[in-house]
């Protein structure tokens, strides 16, 4: 037997695999599933009253008519913006503009759905037309402010489209509406899509817009969830109910993505 | 500049002066402008009798205070190959996409078959472009790729897929094995092909092409630049070339111009570029040259590098005045005598130590220090080596350049 054996000294660096893996598995139990954990061990502690579904479902169906209905016209808002924006400007005027567009939210939702109320109290008065409180404020508050969420996704998937594309496109014979339709969509697709999901699920559980601008207390889901926590105190219902709201969302997102998406959905 | 309008779109913009007397009478008549213009237009294109093809008159590009383009004036024959030769940043990419009209120059007239065309669209103006990538769209398959002229322009789906299936033929890629390819598993070589076919499959005008072969490897470029001659034989079209490569420039071109920092330096024929360079810079960048200082003096040429007096039998440009300017000689390495050094020979003055040897293969080359300059000459059968001493004769004709 001539086997020697070799006992090459490494230095002491051990992968740090194991540590990376432990601190983001900490930070997403911490942060994502332990509310669950809580929310779940409500509805076992408090109880839940029998009807709870059943009287929320209009509730429910509600919510997720507005969510997509405002959702799609953000994005249809946001699609001709975000072109106008990474087609038509240079990119100095292109950085000053992108945060313009941002700023807003640095003030927050509840802000600015304050100053749109006022906005459609004034136009009222002069127009005699009946805005505020109504099921189309809640509609124009969604929209207000979402589109810049969408626009994000969109701008960004219409910057990567390479120029070259459009060249060629010219010079083949394409007008600026076939550039828009065959090339320009096609290839910023996937950004269309985060976008709508982007919007779409922050839009779901919206509570702020209806609280302030819509006329029912119990309008969309994310009211009927406050109140059922801060004014009844029926904390076990109110945990249902966002458990299977998320459950419900999540079936959405993943039918959406499904059908809709292909390879990079995510920014 | 005159510009007329069809319903809101300013279409045409015409400045020839038979044109201006009508013009100011035109708008009182309530008929179709652009049909009357057109008329006279082409009547007095048809007096002027067809020139040029392609005609870049007095084009300037100038960006904030950098000037791109500087005074460029260019005439492309119908169904020539031309070619633009010059460094990176000389402008040529500038020039090719005022000519597409994806950028418009400050100044000056592009003129397509006699009728300026400065503000039409590109889609209007029936080029096909090819530039350095493919960039064959990527939601498409190879048959949309090549389609998508087609389709724009209202072609029957027949025509389309008879003409797609033609133009995979003509850039010899095998149609039943190509056509659905998703164009992102092509190799660089045939995505040029594809991108080739679908830029003439709509029978353009004139074809544009930017640099089409510097990302492809020696081989591929050797294949396709007996292609791009072979297809402009057969479709006899009008081809613009852009290259820093001055051999593609003289294989493919029927004409050449040299660009230099924006303005064009020469134009002529591949043999005249080349045998009979304008200024330093052509004589420079076109092929491998000795160049050396030289001045006049008692009618006979002394370069004072070489040190050494010519008396030539012919100056090959000698159609100039020299008095007044900086004067140099070119000499071609492969015309270049080399002699072997015998110890009491006649050309002792010409003579040196070998510096390098540059193997190719199919060309070789010596750098030969002679007195205070460094020749290249060539030297195909190898009869000499480093460090040896030989002996070098001049030709006869002397191509003098003049800065």
């Amino acid at each position: 037997m001539l086997r020697t054996r070799k006992i090459i000294h490494t230095t002491n660096y051990k992968d740090p695999f194991y540590l990376v893996i432990g601190i983001v598995a900490l930070y997403i139990i911490i942060f994502l599933y332990a509310p669950l954990l809580v929310s779940i061990s409500r509805i076992i502690s408090q109880g839940i009253s029998i009807d709870i579904v059943s009287s929320s479902l209009p509730v429910l169906w509600r919510s997720f008519k507005v969510a997509i209905v405002s959702t799609l016209i953000s994005v249809a808002v946001a699609i001709p913006i975000s072109y106008s924006l990474s087609f038509y400007l240079r990119e100095k005027e292109k950085i000053i503009i992108s945060v313009l567009i941002i700023a807003p939210y640095w003030v927050g939702t509840l802000l600015k759905m304050y100053s749109l109320a006022y906005l459609l109290y004034i136009i009222e008065g002069v127009t005699g037309q009946r805005i505020l409180y109504t099921e189309a404020s809640i509609y124009l508050g969604m929209v207000y402010n979402y589109t810049p969420m969408a626009i994000i996704p969109i701008f960004l998937a219409m910057e990567r489209v390479d120029r070259i594309y459009i060249d060629s496109a010219k010079t083949l014979g394409a007008k600026t509406l076939d550039l828009v339709f065959r090339i320009i969509l096609p290839i910023s697709y996937s950004g269309l899509i985060a976008g709508f999901v982007l919007v779409f699920t922050s839009s779901l559980g919206e509570m702020i817009v209806p609280q302030v601008l819509g006329g029912s207390p119990r309008y969309m889901i994310g009211q009927w969830i406050y109140e059922l926590t801060f004014t009844f105190k029926r904390f076990g219902d109110a945990s249902l109910l966002s458990l299977l709201y998320l459950i419900l969302t999540l079936i959405v997102v993943w039918f959406v993505a499904k059908k809709f998406g292909s390879r990079e959905i995510i920014l | 500049m005159y510009y007329f309008y069809f319903g809101f779109k300013r279409t045409y913009v015409l400045h020839d002066p038979l044109i201006l007397i009508f013009h100011e009478s035109l708008h009182k008549y309530k008929l179709n402008r652009l049909v009357i213009l057109k008329v006279f237009d082409n009547a007095f294109n048809w007096m002027r009798g067809v020139g040029a093809y392609l005609e870049l008159e007095d084009i300037w590009k100038i960006y904030g205070d950098q000037v791109i383009l500087r005074s460029v004036f260019l005439e492309v024959k119908k169904g020539e190959f031309f070619v633009l030769i010059g460094p990176s940043g000389s402008g040529k990419t500038t020039l090719l996409k005022i000519i597409a009209g994806l950028e418009e120059p400050s100044k000056g007239f592009v003129r397509i078959n006699n009728m300026i065309v400065n503000s039409l669209p590109p889609h209007k103006r029936n080029l096909g472009v090819l530039f350095q990538r493919p960039a064959l769209f990527p939601h498409m398959n190879v048959y949309e790729n090549i389609a998508f002229g087609l389709k724009l322009r209202g072609w029957s789906k027949q025509d389309i897929d008879r003409r797609v299936k033609e133009m995979l033929e003509l850039v010899r890629l095998d149609p039943s094995k190509y056509m659905f390819r998703n164009s992102e598993k092509l190799s660089g070589g045939e995505q040029q092909r594809v991108a080739l076919a679908r830029a003439l499959a709509p029978d353009p005008d004139i074809v544009l092409l930017d640099e089409p072969l510097s990302h492809l490897d020696y081989v591929l470029r050797k294949e396709m630049i007996y292609e791009l001659k072979r297809l402009h034989r057969e479709l006899k079209k009008t081809f613009f070339y852009i290259t820093h490569d001055q051999w593609e420039g003289m294989v493919l071109a029927d004409k050449i111009a040299v660009i230099y920092k924006g303005s064009i330096q020469q134009i002529g024929s591949p043999k005249e570029i080349y045998e009979k360079p304008a200024n330093l810079f052509v004589a420079s960048f076109v092929g491998d040259n000795n160049l050396f200082e030289a001045k006049i003096i008692d009618g006979k040429i002394y370069i004072p590098p070489l040190n050494v007096f010519i008396d030539p039998i012919k100056i090959l440009n000698g159609d100039r005045e020299f008095s007044n300017k900086q004067l140099y000689v070119s000499i071609r390495p492969e015309k270049i005598h080399l002699i072997k050094y015998e110890r009491d020979g006649k050309n002792e003055s010409l003579c040196g130590d070998v510096i390098d040897k540059i193997y190719v293969g199919s060309y070789n080359y010596l750098r030969v220090k002679i007195n205070s300059a460094e020749v290249l000459v060539r030297d195909i059968e190898e009869r000499f080596s480093p460090n040896e001493r030989v002996c070098i004769s001049l030709p006869d004709n002397i191509t003098v350049v003049v800065e």
